[in-house]
């Protein structure tokens, strides 16, 4: 699965540590910082499932091995909140 | 494919220490769980939603039948929970995302671990996966829970696939479970529900 951010998402970050979005049928922008952050500026369209965990893996250090099931879980929400959305969809 | 993660992490670090030229490696940084904050509402907004209030616990009933991975194959019985009851105690309807973690881990030495299968009416996220006997299962469930209302969730559970497989032998696995409910406006809430007794499977 690849996905990209969603086409009526406004951003606006600091580096690449901290990102607000809002999209623009909602009245309240949400946040994401830290892990959540990374995982947004891998989201592009290009990237797939794999390429993210293979990143995550690379700069994170994942005690508990819980790492990609989170991240999945992470961008679920992300996906039900309509801020990204399948790369391929028409 | 664009710039790497660790290289975008380096790249704010280095214009953080503009006084130094030295470019330091980031490595290793500790993950945490990824989630959504929702921002500080405005004036307007504010006195609309209310915060999230809930319970959730695990009810043990019938005993579960332990299904084979893939299915097939010969079914055993054991303890377990089947149900995770989740209610709205709150003051407002809850509409959103519920996110559910649950990781088994065995109690002494076993050759086989066991896992949750399925929680209905919730979508497994990816499969269950098994690491030195310990499992975990994410799941999600978007929908309405009302003010007082009560939503079971029904679990089925599996065991990996072990050549050979013991016999006559009972294991017993520690549940820990994390319900995190993320409403469409508003903060988020954490539960744990316990577990009593801890799940078995007798083969």
């Amino acid at each position: 699965m690849v996905w990209k951010r969603g086409g009526l998402v406004a951003e606006a970050r600091t580096g690449g540590q901290r990102v607000a979005l809002l999209h623009l049928d909602e009245s309240q922008p949400v946040v994401l910082e830290g892990p959540a952050a990374a995982i947004w500026e891998l989201i592009d369209g290009k990237r797939s499932e794999q390429d993210i965990w293979a990143e995550l893996e690379a700069t994170f250090e994942d005690v508990l091995g819980e790492m990609q099931a989170q991240a999945e879980l992470f961008l679920a929400s992300l996906e039900a909140r309509r801020l990204i959305e399948p790369a391929n969809a028409a | 494919m664009g710039a790497q993660l660790s290289e975008i992490l380096n790249e704010e670090i280095e214009s953080k220490e503009s006084g130094f030229s030295r470019r330091r490696v980031v490595k290793g940084v500790a993950w945490s769980v990824p989630v959504i904050v929702t921002a500080v509402a405005s004036p307007a907004a504010a006195a609309s939603p209310s915060s999230v209030s809930a319970t959730a616990s695990w009810v043990t009933g019938a005993a579960p039948q332990y299904s084979k991975i893939g299915g097939g194959g010969t079914k055993y019985s054991g303890t377990a929970p089947s149900v995770l009851s989740l209610k709205n105690t709150g003051l407002s309807a809850f509409s959103g995302t519920v996110s559910v973690t649950v990781t088994l881990t065995p109690v002494g030495s076993v050759l086989v671990g066991i896992g949750v299968e399925s929680l209905a009416p919730a979508t497994r996220s990816g499969s269950v996966s098994f690491s030195q006997h310990v499992s975990t299962s994410s799941f999600s469930y978007t929908g309405t829970i009302s003010v007082g209302q009560t939503i079971s969730f029904q679990a089925s559970y599996n065991y990996e696939t072990i050549n050979p497989k013991p016999s006559n032998v009972t294991y017993t696995f520690r549940m820990a479970t994390s319900v995190v409910l993320t409403p469409s406006v508003g903060a988020s809430i954490s539960l744990a529900p316990t577990t009593s007794p801890d799940p078995t499977i007798r083969f």
